[in-house]
């Protein structure tokens, strides 16, 4: 397990790397300078612009800048934002919970509900159930992120008046409300994004937890437990337990994607979140946040993989022999 | 069917300027034209900038499928390409392209798209595509490579090799046509795809920019009309999705009658 850790850690290093230096490079060579918008500004000095750029170190050639940010990242400084003239780590510590807890929500939905319909269809293939489940997910499997979200925005939130469609908790009422409404608050303002995502993603889980059980479900271990006369219920317990690995898989995998929906639905819920902040920052020409922001998603592919391949191997004994 | 189907969908689309009642772009009346619900002359009304509807949809279409359809030429291009060569060669070479590949796929892709088409904001549609292709060409590759290890062991290609047959000539006449069946599978399903990232890019801003209609950006235009003209997000949104469970449809039917096993 040590050397299986080790070697782990070392891919997780240089992933996180190589994703931090194809964005420094891409953001260093694309047009555009962050200084463009004062340059424009006739109340913005020529002298305030050059000290602007000696103090981003603009002024450096490119791989003074690379090695710099770098040696910086090591330490755990991960620079000052231009725009916002606060650390990137205040900006992302304001803004990470937000989508971790939106992300958990949405995986909360996406396993729940996908592996649950995926097992009951695997079960009955062929069944009206697996018809129109297949059928549904099918759809959903084809609806953009954001176009779902601004369709429950319209229908729970503007036919019915059910929930709230933007930001986190209500800016006016919130704080007048004791511990249990603001619960509540945080909750409702919760639902609608976190239902979003998890859809969308519970269809993928579905199909692949379907086909999971399909392949199971042939194997002969499944038909000696039917010749036992075991309870349809006690062979779904069976079949769970083996077709559950590809799907365990899959959520991990599914974390770097999770992250890239929610810079949709970020937007479509004006959820106050990574993905919203690493867009404007995109759109600024913000270089430290939007380098941040990069090494944060090589962190979260890394940190899924490494899920992944250990709740495979705690699932699975035939992994850990093989190694 | 599902064949039928996306022909029809690239019917409209080659036919939009004959289809569509208006120039796409027109703005008819900025007074009394804007925001109007379905008529008979605005058989799906008109936009905040009394823009026909339809003719956008329309106009849409054929830059949605279009730009999907070459994004998709490209990825399957440098995908196949990779593949033979890793599959080929193999030692290496093929160690290191396979490496590659695995590095990229940990980044996601949406993320990816993001960062290059923000900063390099002028690139115009020609760039747009070339990006979506040159980023989605990774599952191709490995899904190519894996065919060509198996076929490569294969008595035909033995036999042609055997034969003294320069190894592109193995790679392109014996090898490449005996591995076309996923390929297009893969394709088909990645067109899809392709058309649900190009109208999230859009809506963003950033993939097809107005004044061009593209159907992400025609919902991003709705959005803020969802009060009051809620068709207005719906009917791009709803052309999506027909369009992509389409493809959707034919992939898989495509893939069962390959491989029966997957029914």
């Amino acid at each position: 397990m040590a050397a299986f850790l080790a070697r782990r850690l070392g891919a997780a290093v240089l992933v996180a790397f190589g994703v931090a230096t194809i964005t420094f490079l891409l953001i260093h060579l694309a047009p555009g300078s962050p200084l463009a918008g004062s340059g424009e500004n006739p109340y913005v000095s020529a002298e305030a612009i050059a000290q602007m750029r000696r103090n981003f170190a603009l002024d450096r050639p490119i791989h003074i800048q690379y090695v710099r940010y770098l040696t910086n990242l090591l330490r755990g400084d991960w620079g000052l934002s231009f725009t916002m003239h606060r650390p990137v780590l205040d900006a992302f510590r304001d803004a990470l919970p937000n989508t971790l807890l939106l992300a958990a929500a949405a995986l909360l939905v996406d396993f729940l509900l996908g592996v649950t319909v995926g097992t009951l269809q695997g079960m009955r293939p062929g069944s009206r159930f697996d018809r129109v489940c297949s059928a549904v997910t099918l759809t959903l499997y084809s609806v953009p992120t954001f176009w779902l979200g601004l369709m429950l925005v319209l229908v729970f939130g503007q036919e019915l008046g059910w929930l709230p469609v933007s930001g986190v908790v209500d800016p006016a009422l919130y704080h007048a409300r004791d511990i249990l409404g603001k619960l509540w608050d945080r909750a409702a303002h919760l639902i609608l994004p976190a239902l979003t995502l998890g859809l969308i993603g519970a269809a993928a889980t579905a199909r692949y937890q379907r086909a999971a059980v399909l392949e199971v479900i042939r194997q002969d271990f499944i038909r000696t437990a039917r010749a036992k006369g075991l309870s349809e219920r006690a062979v779904a317990v069976h079949a769970l337990r083996n077709a559950v690995l590809p799907t365990i898989t899959l959520f991990g995998l599914s974390l770097p994607v999770l992250l890239s929906g929610a810079v949709l639905v970020e937007t479509v819920f004006a959820w106050p979140g990574m993905g919203r902040l690493a867009f404007e920052a995109i759109q600024r020409r913000d270089y430290p946040v939007v380098t941040g922001a990069a090494t944060l998603v090589a962190l979260a592919v890394v940190a899924g993989n490494f899920v992944a391949d250990v709740l495979t191997r705690i699932a699975d004994p035939r992994t850990r022999e093989a190694q | 069917m599902g064949l039928a189907a996306v022909g029809l969908l690239y019917l409209i689309a080659l036919l939009a300027p004959v289809l569509a009642p208006y120039d796409p772009a027109a703005q008819l009346d900025l007074v009394a034209g804007r925001l109007l619900p379905a008529s008979l002359a605005h058989p799906l009304g008109t936009d905040a900038l009394s823009r026909d509807l339809l003719s956008r949809l329309l106009f849409g279409a054929r830059l949605s499928l279009s730009i999907a359809a070459l994004a998709v030429v490209v990825a399957v291009t440098v995908g196949t390409a990779v593949g033979l060569a890793a599959g080929l060669a193999g030692g290496v070479v093929d160690a290191a392209l396979m490496r590659s590949v695995d590095a990229a796929l940990a980044i996601p892709r949406v993320f990816l798209l993001i960062v290059i088409l923000a900063l390099w904001e002028h690139g115009g549609i020609a760039a747009l595509v070339l990006v979506l292709g040159l980023t989605g060409w990774f599952g191709t590759s490995r899904l190519v490579r894996a065919e060509v290890q198996s076929l490569k062991q294969r008595d035909f290609v033995l036999a042609a090799r055997a034969l003294g047959l320069p190894a592109w000539r193995i790679a392109l006449r014996h090898i490449l046509p005996n591995a076309t069946a996923p390929i297009i599978v893969s394709a088909t399903l990645g067109v899809g795809n392709t058309i649900l990232i190009e109208a999230a890019l859009s809506f963003l801003g950033i993939g097809v920019r107005p004044p061009m209609p593209s159907w992400g950006n025609m919902i991003a235009d709705g959005q803020a009309f969802l009060a009051t003209a809620p068709w207005q997000a719906i009917v791009p949104g709803a052309a999506v999705v027909l369009t992509v469970m389409t493809f959707s449809v034919l992939g898989e039917a495509l893939r069962e009658t390959i491989d029966p096993r997957t029914r």
